[in-house]
């Protein structure tokens, strides 16, 4: 159950990163509808796949820098988390370049969701929203043009947790690595994107010294003007 | 005389506009269907939910019909359970034994308030795999589709739903609910005639009635389906859904498949 933990707090913070190397020109909006699938490489592990869904609104704001705004939960009607994210990124080179480099700098809190209790009920949970801590997962984007409607995209991050004491015993600050490769496929115009992704996430096991590699699955759709 | 440019006046009306023809492209449609069209569908849904060793599978049908009436739309379907596949007994108790045959039905009325801006009324009502209870989901919801340059779109939708159970024997506590939610929907037109469909839907349940446990609860989905348009009037449709539970002590892996056939006359 504490693989599956670490690894939601991993997928509430973009384990994907469904978005171009690209950032947005002023006046430019892209909603993104995501999902991905979450499993451990741990052939002994029980552990099932965990299946995410996200929601991203993003917004030019300068020539060189956009941001979004990013809602996520994984799938299923009782236990839950959510992340909430605001994710800056700024791009380093010319926007005509045929490899972009960016970094975006995505920082979220997330939520553990259980059902609420009635008061009138013995249960000892109080069940509702507990907060669970705070999550920063800087990204580097590089993405290649391989066509003018595909993008290759590589994002190698670093997760920042510091969790509250809802899914930890203690508040230390945990670190993790990771990335993703994908590809972006778009019109002519760039009204959409397509983005299948595949993503790996080590991850320490704690107290115990083994580690195991959570590997995602994802696919975005985006829409925009 | 020396020519303008311009045209001389006329007392003659402006020839009719062309109506626009329905557009094959499922991103480029529009939220509502036009005035005398009607479009029917017939999915085939079947629903795979895994708990432990045990695996749930279910098969249902499910027709639907759309009217177009100008500023309005109706639409109505139902749920026709097909078969099932269950753990022969598990102590659960869950095993539905004799479900019945129309699981639920529905209707939908849309009016148009703007452009591409619809309110709603709908009515469900669901016979569950028993016959001790039915439940009743009147509810309304507000939906609105954005267009980007013909191939892409957004279908934004907002609503609630009041759900109430209603036991033949009067025996259960009322356990009456008000869910509200919000649901993304993203086109895209990858190929003329083929388009992919993102969807994420979040909900919040909160109880009004005498639900012994709960207050309330929250629940998603997403899914992702595929549109192609076989014929002028016909699309192929087929989608994967995912509801998995896996965080809570009773988790489950919950998929669904559909895969569909529509069709329309477009007067």
């Amino acid at each position: 159950m504490r693989t599956i933990i670490v690894s939601t707090l991993v997928l509430t913070g973009c384990a994907t990163a469904a978005q171009s190397a690209h950032t947005l020109a002023p006046g430019k909006t892209e909603v993104t509808v995501a999902g991905s699938r979450n499993k451990t490489t741990d052939q002994s592990s029980d552990d099932p796949a965990i299946y995410s869904g996200q929601v991203m609104v993003r917004t030019g704001v300068s020539d060189a820098t956009d941001v979004g705004f990013q809602l996520s939960r994984t799938t299923g009607t009782s236990d839950a988390l959510w992340g909430l994210t605001v994710d800056p990124k700024f791009r380093f080179t010319e926007p005509t370049a045929q490899t972009t480099i960016s970094l975006g700098i995505p920082v979220g809190i997330f939520f553990a969701d259980e059902p609420s209790i009635s008061s009138t009920s013995t249960a000892p949970s109080s069940g509702g929203f507990d907060y669970g801590g705070l999550i920063v997962a800087p990204t580097l984007y590089v993405g290649q043009q391989i066509s003018p409607t595909a993008e290759l995209l590589i994002a190698p991050r670093f997760y920042l947790i510091k969790p509250d004491t809802h899914v930890y015993d203690d508040t230390d600050l945990r670190a993790y690595f990771g990335g993703s490769v994908g590809v972006r496929i778009t019109d002519p115009q760039r009204h959409w994107a397509v983005t299948p992704e595949l993503a790996f996430t080590h991850i320490n096991a704690e107290g115990s010294g083994d580690s195991t590699t959570l590997l995602t699955l994802g696919l975005g759709i985006s829409v925009g003007n | 005389m020396p020519d303008h440019g311009f045209a001389p006046p006329s007392d003659e009306p402006p020839p009719p506009v062309p109506p626009q023809p329905y557009p094959r492209a499922y991103a480029d449609r529009p939220l509502l269907l036009p005035n005398g069209a009607v479009e029917g569908a017939v999915a085939l849904r079947i629903d795979t939910l895994k708990t432990g060793s045990d695996r749930y599978t279910t098969g249902g049908l499910l027709p639907s019909l759309r009217v177009g009436l100008g500023l309005v739309e109706l639409e109505a379907g139902a749920a026709i359970y097909l078969f099932q596949d269950t753990p022969a007994d598990n102590g659960s108790g869950t095993s539905p034994d004799d479900p019945d045959r129309l699981q639920s039905l529905y209707a939908i009325g849309r009016v148009t308030v703007a452009p591409e801006t619809a309110i709603a009324a709908q009515f469900i009502a669901s016979m569950p795999t028993n016959d001790t209870v039915k439940t009743y989901v009147p509810g309304a919801f507000v939906e609105h589709k954005e267009h980007f340059a013909q191939v892409a779109s957004l279908r934004a939708t907002g609503g609630f739903n009041y759900v109430h159970p209603s036991y033949d024997d009067n025996s259960a506590p009322s356990q009456d609910s008000l869910d509200f939610y919000a649901k993304a929907r993203v086109a895209v037109q990858v190929a003329p005639l083929v388009a992919l469909e993102g969807a994420t839907e979040l909900h919040y349940v909160r109880f009004t009635g005498d639900m012994p446990y709960y207050d309330s609860y929250t629940s998603s989905l997403v899914s992702v389906g595929i549109v192609g348009n076989v014929a002028p009037d016909f699309d192929i449709v087929a989608a994967f859904e995912s509801n998995s539970d896996q965080l809570g002590n009773s988790g489950f892996d919950g998929k669904a498949f559909t895969v569909g056939l529509v069709g329309r006359r477009i007067p």
